[in-house]
């Protein structure tokens, strides 16, 4: 079994809620994870509002979280796995399924990133867009393009 | 004046790159955190997004994360089955988050690839009685 772990982005109120009340190993991830950042990152994850969840700082971790507690409610230790993946955030997420950081330690890390690109975000503003359905070299060339018009744009994924 | 020079080298490849000063600060606040967590060498390979690589230990682990935030993340290299890992296994993919996110992009990169998303608690449910 390989653990291939999600990237930040299209979190929703009440993610985890579920695992949450159905598998005490989950909730206690949850807890955990709530305890280390020292707020109650599950109750905005769970009750909301939007705004708070949808935060950089705080979604990082609340996709982290997620998949931790989904991962600890398994109970597969390390000895179903055989390999993890994970797109950017879900990179630490892997870590996490491989037993090499503990849950509330990667929350903590996942949330200093999430607060430093925030900040690079506010000082550098810029955007992003998904592209579906063009080729990389498609893409790289209309970035190229639309670099050439005073802006810097670039395929970073 | 540096990086006047390194625009105007790329610029004359055909690229436009301008150094974002507040980038190099993330990567070190953010490299110092992972200096500063504890780290174990993980159970199983990990392939990190910044050079598809499996990685097995803590230094480079550490490494590669901090260098993650400055460089394109491949979305194949998620898709590649680790090297190193079990020969003839069979590979299941199981993301442990609600929706299908990397489910989609798998479909893309492995055609009948065997991948089961979980988010929900019945999802979760349902896998452990299959397992």
């Amino acid at each position: 079994m390989v653990q291939p772990c999600s990237p930040a982005g299209g979190i929703e109120i009440g993610c985890g809620e579920g695992p949450a009340a159905a598998f005490p190993a989950a909730r206690d991830t949850f807890q955990a994870i709530d305890e280390a950042l020292g707020v109650a990152l599950s109750k905005v994850m769970f009750e909301g509002p939007e705004d708070e969840l949808t935060a950089t700082h705080n979604a990082q971790p609340a996709i982290l979280a997620h998949s931790a507690a989904v991962f600890a409610a398994l109970g597969t230790g390390n000895g179903g796995g055989i390999g993890a993946a994970g797109h950017s955030l879900g990179e630490y997420s892997a870590y996490v399924t491989a037993a090499a950081l503990d849950a509330p330690e990667a929350a903590k890390l996942v949330r200093r990133r999430g607060e430093l690109m925030q900040k690079a975000g506010e000082e550098r503003p810029g955007m992003m867009a998904a592209v579906l359905g063009l080729a990389t070299a498609q893409v790289e060339a209309a970035c190229k393009e639309a670099s050439r018009q005073g802006s810097v744009a670039v395929a970073a994924n | 004046m540096q990086g006047a020079r390194r625009e105007a080298s790329h610029a004359a490849q055909g690229e436009r790159r301008v150094s974002l000063p507040v980038d190099g600060a993330a990567k070190n606040h953010l490299q110092l955190a992972l200096e500063k967590a504890p780290f174990q060498d993980p159970a199983f390979p990990v392939i990190a997004n910044a050079t598809a690589e499996a990685v097995k230990d803590t230094g480079r682990a550490r490494r590669l994360l901090a260098d993650q935030l400055r460089r394109r993340c491949g979305g194949s290299s998620a898709c590649s089955t680790p090297r190193g890992c079990r020969d003839g296994a069979e590979v299941r993919w199981v993301e442990n988050r609600a929706g299908a996110v990397l489910a989609g992009l798998f479909e893309a990169h492995r055609s009948g690839a065997n991948v089961v998303s979980l988010g929900t608690a019945a999802e979760v449910t349902k896998f452990m009685e299959s397992a």
